[in-house]
């Protein structure tokens, strides 16, 4: 087989684009239905956090949208954050619920990448149980007020820290 | 040459290339925490080598030596964005327990030494029975790594509650250096069994 420099530069090419073609057609066919999964746990979620919801408003603020939720008389029941907390393996994207009252009612994780058997562990109750039911005017400052779980405290921390600033937000902005 | 079963067993016991050719073992340390995770990379790892054994041997005759590895690694990583894709999309429960392990089988080196090592010298045919049995091989080893830390390190197999509650678990097991303690022990014993056996 001759090797000319033309050939392995245009066999690579071939390749590259046939695989690129392959990625392009996979991706347009499933983008809309992981999108629309997506949105669907999303609402699903926040109906299991507000059963008595019945509309409800996006806001922007920063990166992160929150929804505000009415129930059927139009009254104000609480919010629901879509945001992004700093974990050992990159980004955490979670929902919480804060009532009209200030008190986180749920907290779901939508996507992750922490180690699995060890950071993971914010997906579960003996992390999420902590965080349920602290006020707004709580204090959560990481390791002093709520306690970091043992073996994953940068998985952990990184949510208590997101989570001190999104109730900072929800404070400001949407609880008088 | 070896016979069609001869291709299929080696990656099992003679060539298994967790314990006998030492190979991916990044993803063999860093995700066996639990058996399923074991099992669920094990299986993943199965269904990309097939695929891309299949495209290598087909082609092999079409690309040139000089930019092989190049060629195979976007072959490679194309079936495994697609794999990503797809199991998000339709298998939305698998996706979401095999999460990060499945963009990681890019970069697992038992894909690539299989593609250098037999794809690339040998018919479909026979390209696939090697893919199968190095994929049971793979999973039958993660699964054994991931069941020993598993039960050691929370107590359980496969999520069901082995030690009873009373058990205190070995975080050590659970965590980095246990990944390395247990597929030592694994690796001696290996050696010691084979060599008992003849075989080297």
């Amino acid at each position: 087989m001759r090797e000319s420099g033309l050939r392995m530069a245009l066999t690579l090419l071939i390749i590259g684009v046939i695989c690129g073609g392959l990625i392009a057609a996979v991706n347009g066919v499933t983008a809309p239905v992981i999108e629309e999964r997506t949105m669907v746990q999303f609402l699903e979620a926040l109906e299991g956090f507000f059963p008595e919801v019945d509309s409800y408003d996006v806001s922007e603020i920063g990166n992160e949208s929150f929804y505000t939720c009415t129930d059927a008389a139009g009254n104000f029941i609480g919010v629901v954050a879509q945001a992004k907390a700093d974990g050992y393996g990159g980004a955490i994207f979670y929902d919480l619920a804060v009532s009209d009252s200030g008190d986180i009612v749920g907290i779901r994780i939508s996507s992750h990448g922490e180690t699995p058997g060890i950071g993971d562990v914010i997906t579960k109750d003996e992390f999420q149980d902590r965080v349920i039911g602290l006020n707004v005017a709580d204090s959560i400052s990481a390791g002093v007020d709520v306690d970091t779980v043992s073996g994953a405290t940068i998985s952990s921390g990184g949510m208590l820290d997101s989570i001190r600033r999104v109730m900072d937000i929800i404070g400001e902005n949407f609880l008088n | 040459m070896s016979t069609l079963a001869q291709e299929f067993s080696k990656g099992i016991f003679k060539e298994n290339p967790t314990f006998r050719l030492l190979l991916g073992m990044c993803p063999t340390l860093a995700i066996t925490t639990t058996a399923f995770f074991g099992f669920g990379m094990g299986v993943s790892v199965l269904a990309v080598l097939l695929c891309s054994n299949i495209v290598i041997s087909a082609v092999r005759n079409l690309i040139p030596d000089k930019v092989r590895m190049p060629a195979y690694i976007l072959i490679i990583a194309a079936f495994v964005s697609a794999t990503d894709m797809l199991l998000n999309a339709y298998v939305p429960d698998l996706h979401k327990a095999l999460g990060i392990f499945i963009p990681l089988i890019v970069v697992n080196c038992i894909i690539m030494g299989r593609a250098e090592a037999f794809a690339r010298k040998n018919n479909v045919v026979r390209s696939i029975l090697d893919a199968l049995g190095m994929g049971v091989g793979v999973t039958i080893s993660l699964t054994l790594v991931g069941i020993i830390r598993e039960l050691f390190g929370a107590g359980s197999i496969f999520g069901f509650n082995i030690m009873g509650s009373a058990y205190e678990p070995m975080m050590l097991l659970a965590s980095p250096p246990g990944a390395f303690i247990t597929l030592g022990i694994l690796l001696g014993l290996c050696n010691f069994a084979f060599k008992r056996l003849g075989i080297e």
